[in-house]
This record gives C-alpha cells, sequence and structure tokens, in this order.
C-alpha cells in the first residue's frame, strides 16, 4: 500500500488532456461510422419491405384478374405487345394503394390474343416514386 | 505496471470495437433481409411466367379438340402432343418428384420475353359420357412447364376438354 501510493503520486497517473482528446476523437469518428452502418441498415430494410410490398401488390393484381371475367382485362388504347411496359398515363389500367404513408401505383397493361389467340398477355408493374420496384408477366386464358 | 497512461483510447477502442460489431450484425441482417425479398420477387415472377405458360399451352391444346384421333391413340400411345425443343418429357408425377428433368427452353414460347420449358402428354380418351344432354368423350393432357432447369420453377397439371362424338 505504501509502495503503490509512493509510486502513483512520482508517475503522476491518469489521463492527460492530450489523451483524453485523441480518445475522444477517435471515440467519435468511431461512433459516426456506427451511427451511418446503422442508417444503411435502415435504409436496406426499408427497400426490403418496399421489394416484398411491392411484389404483394403484384401478385395480388394478377390473381384477381385471373379470378374475374376474362373480359375484364382489356387493352383500352389498343397498343398490343409494344404497350406492355407503359406506366403512369399510357398505362391500360392502374390503381393507387397507400400503405403506411407510402404510395404504390399498380399498373396494368394488356396484349389481347397475344401470343396466340384466346388469350391475353398482361403485364402488371408496380412504382413506388416512378422507380419499377415489380414487374410479373402473366397469360390468362379464356374459360 | 508503473505506468497507467493510455488506459482511455483503450476503453475507446474497446467501445469502438463492440459498436462496430453491432453494425456489422445489423448490416448483415439487412443483406440476408434484401436478399430474402430479392428471391421472393424473383420466384414470383418465375411463378407467374410458368403459370401464364401453362395457360398458354392448355389454349393450344385445346384447339387439338379431335386430335389424336382414337385410331393414332391406340398407334403411339401416350401420344405427345407437343414437347420441348430438342427435349424429352420429364417425368414429374403429381407429388412434383421429378427424376428427369431434360427438357431445355423452347424456341418460340416466351410469355413477353420470357422463354419457358414446355410439354404437352396425352394421357387417355374417357368413355362416351353425356355432357350438356350431348354424347361426348373427355380427353386428359398432362401438361408441363418450367422455367431455368438448374433451378425450377415448375408447373404441372391435368386438364380435360370434351368432344363430340
Amino acid at each position: 500500500m505504501q509502495k503503490f501510493r509512493t509510486l502513483t503520486s512520482k508517475q503522476k497517473s491518469g489521463f492527460t488532456i492530450i489523451e483524453a482528446l485523441v480518445a475522444v476523437a477517435i471515440l467519435s469518428i468511431g461512433i459516426v461510422a456506427t451511427a451511418k452502418m446503422q442508417d444503411q441498415s435502415i435504409r436496406g430494410n426499408f427497400v426490403s419491405k418496399r421489394i416484398n410490398t411491392s411484389v404483394f401488390f403484384a401478385s395480388g393484381e394478377i390473381e384477381r384478374r385471373a379470378g374475374l371475367n376474362y373480359s375484364n382485362a382489356t387493352d383500352t388504347d389498343n397498343d398490343g405487345l409494344a404497350g406492355l411496359f407503359d406506366i403512369e398515363d399510357n398505362a391500360d389500367d392502374s390503381t393507387t394503394i397507400y400503405q403506411n404513408g407510402h404510395e404504390f401505383n399498380v399498373f396494368i397493361n394488356v396484349a389481347e390474343d397475344e401470343p396466340v389467340e384466346k388469350v391475353k398477355t398482361m403485364n402488371v408493374i408496380v412504382t413506388q416514386n416512378n422507380n419499377r420496384i415489380a414487374e410479373f408477366p402473366y397469360i390468362l386464358r379464356r374459360d | 505496471m508503473n505506468r497507467q497512461t493510455g488506459s482511455a483510447l483503450v476503453v475507446a477502442l474497446v467501445v469502438l470495437a463492440f459498436l462496430a460489431v453491432i453494425g456489422i450484425a445489423a448490416l448483415t441482417n439487412t443483406d440476408i433481409e434484401l436478399f430474402s425479398s430479392r428471391t421472393t420477387r424473383e420466384f414470383r415472377e418465375e411463378f407467374y411466367i410458368v403459370d401464364g405458360g401453362l395457360n398458354r399451352e392448355i389454349i393450344t391444346s385445346l384447339s387439338y379438340s379431335l386430335y389424336p384421333t382414337p385410331e393414332e391413340q391406340r398407334a403411339m400411345a401416350p401420344f405427345r402432343v407437343a414437347r420441348a425443343e430438342n427435349g424429352t418429357f420429364p417425368d414429374c408425377p403429381l407429388d412434383g418428384n421429378c427424376t428427369t428433368t431434360n427438357a431445355t427452353l423452347g424456341e418460340d414460347h416466351f410469355v413477353i420475353n420470357n422463354f419457358y420449358d414446355y410439354a404437352i402428354d396425352f394421357r387417355g380418351r374417357s368413355q362416351p359420357v353425356m355432357v350438356k344432354g350431348e354424347s361426348a368423350e373427355i380427353i386428359y393432357y398432362r401438361i408441363f412447364a418450367q422455367r431455368n432447369a438448374a433451378n425450377a420453377v415448375r408447373g404441372e397439371g391435368y386438364f380435360r376438354t370434351t368432344t363430340g362424338m
């Protein structure tokens, strides 16, 4: 005990201001980097959720059309195969769905009697903020 | 241990290492989430291509309402109405346990720009039955479609059509 007290008084143990500053600086850089990682992680999770939601809406639309009468899917602007990738006003039909404050647009394009008679080729596109998130092609058949 | 300076730095580094582990774990988790959702999207897309392809092949086959004829059936049973280019009909029983999947991509059958393998197999013709007051027989087909044989999404089913006698 005696020896320890002597040593500590001689060595002036503890943090110097320089040491503390360096440690704080390094810690700050590290915390900023970690915060960035968390931000990246949250963004990634959001993208993942957006993809899952879009897939859900696109699947739902295809299943709904397949369950409806064959005449329900129509090529309203008569643009055939060329118009299968249209979005916004050029699409044959569209619906807007809001989920948790986010707007998803579902566009349905139809080409009748393509690629053979008595079937309709359909392309369902889901967008958010004009980004195409999911795009599912399908062929409907007449019952 | 006669000098204790530098401990703040060590503590800072230990805390940083701990935070880095948490950050990397979160990023790994997010990577898995993204991979999962993209794979789900890919699978659903393939699923609808195959399902749409089946619809098209069914409609095509229905145009063979009198084909194959009973004589043809006797000569070549089971009769293959169509089959994949350079491929053989995969032996896929209804439990989905395929033992042969060497059908290759068809040349001209696709859903928009997505090619799929397909095969249609004649399975049998029923005895004459009454359909809507008329004597008819039911023709049974087996139909198969798949995308991407290596990592296949397969659809298979039976369908039937009736034909007047």
